[in-house]
C-alpha cells in the first residue's frame, strides 16, 4: 500500500471508478470532425449570443422597475401562489 | 397594427416549448434519408435542435422582460388550458375537469430561463463533444425531446399534467444514460435509474390520487390543481378542505377526507417523487451511476435541470407541505428538512474520496440539491430557488469542464491519472476554478449568496440543521478543491496519454456559463444599498427576491455573522485541500486511508464505498427476492402441483372403483338400468310439485 499520496489508491479499497466508461468507448465516425468549418464558427457566434442573452437576463433583473421603486410597494405585483 | 413581440410571446405562451418538440419529431422521423449518417443530415439535426432551444431562450427572455416591466399586464395573464375530460358542469360543486395547459408566472419564467439557457449552451458544446459519434443526430433528437418535456413540466397548470411531463423527462433520462447501450455499465445504469425513479413515482402517484380524492369536491370543475389563475388555487383548496368538516366532502372514506394527518401522509408520499428525481436519500443511488451517459447529458439533465425538477415541484406545490391547521407544525416540511440536510452531509462525505471526476461532481450535485430542499423546508422559499438558479449555471459549467478534461485526456476519467492540466487547457482550468470557488461559497461569487441564505435560514429553523449545513460547506470546499488540485495542478500522472486542448465548440460554452457563475449571485443583493445590506442594516428589495417568492416577497438584511461563519468554513476547506493535494504537507493515505487505526481507515472505506448503500440495497433485495422465490415455490409445489396431481389422482381412483362395474354380463347392466329407472320414478312421484 502506498503511503505517499492519496493519488495512489489504497489496495484494500474497492475501486469502482472507470469501469469501461469514457468518451472513447464508442465507435468513431470520422466524416464530421472538421473543427474549423463555417458551421463551427456559426455555433461560436450562437454561443456569444447565449452569453449576451445571459448578461441581458441579469440586466433585466437589475434594471427592473420593481426594485427601482423607492416606495417598495409590492401590493400590485402578481401574487405567485396566493388565492385570488 | 402589428402586435409587439411582447404581446406575441405573452399571448402564445405554449410556443415556448413547441419548437423543441417539433425538432425532436422531425429528427426522429424514420423517412429521412441519411439524416443519421451524412454530414448534411447531422448538420440539419443539430441546427434544428439548437435553433429550437435558441428560440425558447429568446421567448423566455421576452417573457422575463414582460413580467419585469409590466406586472399589471401579466397579472391578467390567465393560464391557457385545453380540457380533455369533463364531468359535471363547470362551476358546480363536484365537477371534475382534466386538462393540459400552460401556466406562465414568475416562478416558471425563472425556470424557463434556466432550462433554455443551459440547454442552449450544452447543445452547442454537444457539437464539439459528440461530433465523432455515429449517434450524433439521435443524441440531438433526445436533447430536443428532453428540453421540450422539461419546459412542459415547468409550465404545467396542474399536478397531473406535471406528472405526465415528469415521466417524459424520466424516459428521456433513461434514453440518454443508456445512449452508449452497447456498454454493459451504461445499460445497467439506465435500468437502475429507471427502477429507482419508478419507486419514487409510485409514491408520488399514490399521494397525488389521495390528494385529488380528498379535495375533488372543492375544485368546482375549473382549473384543477392549478396554483394561480381565476379558478381555485392549491393553497385555497387545502385550507378549505382542512377547515371544512369531512362530512361535507363527497366521500365517507376517512382516507379520502383531508385531516391534518392525511395531509402529512400525502405530502410525504408526493415527496417520494422529488426524492427520486432529485436523488435524495434513500433514493439517491441512481445519480452517480447516471454518469455513464455522455458528459453533455450529465451537465444538462443530471446536474442543472432535470434533477432540479424535484426542487421545482416542491416549490410549485409548496402549499402541500406548508399549509397546516393553525397552531400545528408541518410534518411534511420537517420531513423535507431532515432528508435535505442528511443528504447534503452524506453526499459531501462521499464526494471527498471519489476518484472519477464525473462521479465526484455527481455526489456534489446530490449534496447541493439537499441544500435546496433544506432551504425550502427552513422557510426560505426564495433562498432555495436562488440556489437552484445559481447552481444550474456553475454546475453545468463544472460538468462541461469535466467533459473537456475527459475529451482532452482521451477518455480518462480517473483523477489519479491527471494532474498538471492547467498548462494544457488553461481556459477549461480557469472556468473550473470559477465554478469551484462559486460552489465553495467564495465571497462575491454566486454560490456564496444563495448558500449563506440557506444556512442562515436553517440556523434559525433548527440550530443542529444549521450547524450540519455549515459543516457541509466546509466539506464542499474541501472536496471541490481536492478535484481542482488533483486535476489541474501538480505533476502530470497520465503516463503515455498526451492531453490536448479542446475545440472551440467545447471551450466557448464554458465562457458563456462563467458569466452567470460569477455574477448571478449579485441578483440577491440590493445594489443601491449593498454596503448597508452587507452590514445587516438595509432590508431594501433585491432583484431576485422581488421576482421569485411565495405569496408575498420578503426581504432581509444580510446576516454578517452567518456570512463570516460560512466564509470561514469555505476557507478552512480550501486551505486543507491545498495542504493535502497541492502542498502535500499532509497525506490522506498515511493519516486516514492507510492508517493502522481501524476506525480511521474504516471511515475512509465507508466514504469511498458510498456508505455501502448499493451493497445494503442489493443485500436486502437478494433477501427479498429469496423470500419471493420461496413463497412462489411453495405455492407452485402445494397449490399448482396439487391441483394438477390431485385431478389425476381423482381420475385414477374413480377409474379403479368403477372398473368393477364393467363385468360384461347383460344381467348386471339390466339390473343397474332397472334400479336407476325405479329410483327416478320414486323421486318424481314423491317430489313432483
Amino acid at each position: 500500500m502506498s503511503k505517499s499520496d492519496e493519488t495512489h489508491q489504497s489496495a484494500d479499497v474497492h475501486d469502482d471508478a472507470g469501469h469501461g466508461h469514457g468518451h472513447d468507448a464508442h465507435p468513431v465516425d470520422v466524416d464530421f470532425v472538421d473543427e474549423t468549418s463555417g458551421y463551427d464558427r456559426l455555433l461560436q457566434l450562437v454561443c456569444v449570443l447565449a452569453g449576451a442573452g445571459l448578461v441581458m437576463m441579469m440586466w433585466l433583473f437589475v434594471s427592473s422597475p420593481i426594485t427601482a421603486t423607492e416606495e417598495h410597494n409590492f401590493e400590485n405585483l402578481p401574487p405567485a401562489h396566493s388565492a385570488q | 397594427m402589428l402586435p409587439s413581440p411582447i404581446d406575441l410571446v405573452t399571448s402564445a405562451q405554449w410556443i415556448v416549448f413547441a419548437p423543441a418538440l417539433v425538432a425532436a419529431f422531425i429528427i426522429l422521423w424514420p423517412g429521412w434519408p441519411n439524416l443519421h449518417t451524412s454530414r448534411v443530415g447531422k448538420t440539419v439535426a443539430s441546427t434544428l435542435s439548437i435553433g429550437a432551444v435558441l428560440y425558447g431562450f429568446c421567448h423566455s427572455l421576452l417573457l422575463l422582460h414582460a413580467f419585469l416591466t409590466d406586472p399589471q399586464t401579466v397579472q391578467h395573464l390567465a393560464p391557457v388550458e385545453w380540457t380533455f375530460f369533463q364531468s359535471g358542469q363547470t362551476g358546480q360543486l363536484g365537477a371534475v375537469q382534466f386538462g393540459l395547459g400552460v401556466l406562465v408566472d414568475n416562478l416558471s419564467v425563472m425556470m424557463l430561463l434556466v432550462v433554455t439557457s443551459v440547454s442552449l449552451v450544452v447543445q452547442i458544446y454537444t457539437h464539439g463533444y459528440m461530433r465523432e459519434d455515429p449517434g450524433y443526430s439521435r443524441f440531438y433528437a433526445y436533447l430536443s425531446m428532453f428540453t421540450a418535456s422539461m419546459l412542459g413540466l415547468v409550465v404545467s397548470t396542474n399536478l397531473f399534467e406535471m406528472f405526465f411531463f415528469w415521466e417524459l423527462v424520466g424516459v428521456c433520462s433513461y434514453f440518454l444514460i443508456g445512449f452508449w447501450f452497447f456498454k454493459e455499465s451504461a445499460s445497467k445504469a439506465c435500468i437502475k435509474a429507471f427502477v429507482v425513479n419508478r419507486i419514487g413515482d409510485c409514491g408520488f402517484l399514490i399521494g397525488l390520487l389521495m390528494l385529488f380524492g380528498a379535495t375533488q369536491s372543492l375544485w368546482a370543475g375549473h382549473n384543477i390543481l392549478s396554483f394561480v389563475g381565476p379558478g381555485p388555487t392549491l393553497k385555497g383548496v387545502l385550507e378549505q378542505a382542512l377547515t371544512q368538516s369531512p362530512k361535507l366532502l363527497s366521500y365517507e372514506n376517512p382516507l379520502l377526507s383531508l385531516s391534518p394527518t392525511n395531509l402529512a401522509l400525502i405530502s410525504v408520499l408526493i415527496f417520494f417523487g422529488p426524492m427520486a428525481k432529485s436523488a435524495q436519500f434513500p433514493l439517491h443511488v441512481w445519480l452517480p451511476d447516471a454518469m455513464e451517459g455522455p458528459t453533455p447529458i450529465s451537465a444538462l439533465i443530471h446536474a442543472a435541470t432535470m434533477v432540479a425538477a424535484g426542487v421545482y415541484l416542491v416549490a410549485r406545490a409548496y402549499p402541500i407541505w406548508q399549509v397546516v391547521p393553525h397552531g400545528e407544525v408541518s410534518y411534511g416540511l420537517q420531513f423535507i428538512a431532515f432528508i435535505g440536510t442528511f443528504t447534503a452531509f452524506m453526499a459531501a462525505t462521499i464526494a471527498m474520496s471519489q476518484f472519477d471526476i464525473k462521479r465526484a461532481l455527481a455526489w456534489s450535485t446530490v449534496s447541493q440539491l439537499g441544500y435546496m430542499f433544506a432551504g425550502l423546508a427552513a422557510g426560505t422559499f426564495t433562498g432555495g430557488m436562488f440556489h437552484l438558479f445559481n447552481h444550474a449555471f456553475f454546475k453545468a459549467m463544472l460538468f462541461l469542464c469535466s467533459g473537456a478534461v475527459i475529451h482532452g485526456m482521451h477518455g480518462e476519467q480517473d483523477m489519479r491519472k491527471m494532474g498538471g492540466l492547467w498548462k494544457h487547457m488553461p481556459g477549461t482550468a480557469i472556468c473550473f476554478l470559477i465554478g469551484t470557488l462559486s460552489i465553495s461559497g467564495f465571497p462575491g461569487l454566486s454560490g456564496f449568496f444563495s448558500k449563506d441564505d440557506i444556512i442562515g435560514a436553517a440556523w434559525n429553523y433548527n440550530h443542529l440543521m444549521g450547524a450540519v449545513l455549515l459543516f457541509t460547506a466546509f466539506l464542499t470546499a474541501f472536496y471541490m478543491f481536492r478535484m481542482f488540485f488533483m486535476t489541474f495542478t501538480g505533476e502530470y500522472r497520465g503516463g503515455e496519454v498526451h492531453p490536448h486542448n479542446c475545440p472551440p465548440a467545447m471551450v466557448w460554452p464554458l465562457g458563456a456559463l462563467a458569466i452567470p457563475s460569477v455574477l448571478s449571485g449579485w441578483l440577491g443583493v440590493p445594489l443601491g444599498s449593498a454596503m448597508d445590506w452587507f452590514a445587516g442594516k438595509s432590508e431594501a428589495p433585491n432583484p431576485f427576491s422581488a421576482f421569485v417568492y411565495y405569496v408575498q416577497p420578503h426581504f432581509e438584511a444580510a446576516n454578517p455573522g452567518m456570512m463570516l461563519a460560512g466564509t470561514s468554513c469555505a476557507f478552512v476547506g480550501i486551505v486543507l485541500a491545498w495542504l493535502v493535494y497541492e502542498k502535500k504537507t499532509v497525506s490522506i493515505n498515511t493519516v486516514i486511508a492507510g492508517s493502522t487505526n481501524a476506525l480511521l481507515s474504516g471511515v475512509y472505506k465507508f466514504s469511498f464505498n458510498k456508505w455501502y448503500f448499493d451493497e445494503a440495497y442489493f443485500w436486502a433485495l437478494d433477501r427479498l427476492m429469496w423470500l419471493y422465490k420461496a413463497a412462489w415455490s411453495l405455492i407452485d409445489m402445494f397449490i399448482v402441483d396439487g391441483i394438477v396431481n390431485g385431478s389425476g389422482l381423482v381420475t385414477e381412483t374413480c377409474g379403479q372403483l368403477l372398473k368393477y362395474t364393467e363385468n360384461g354380463r347383460a344381467q348386471s347392466y339390466a339390473l343397474v338400468i332397472f334400479s336407476f329407472v325405479t329410483v327416478l320414478t320414486l323421486v318424481v312421484y314423491f317430489f313432483h310439485p
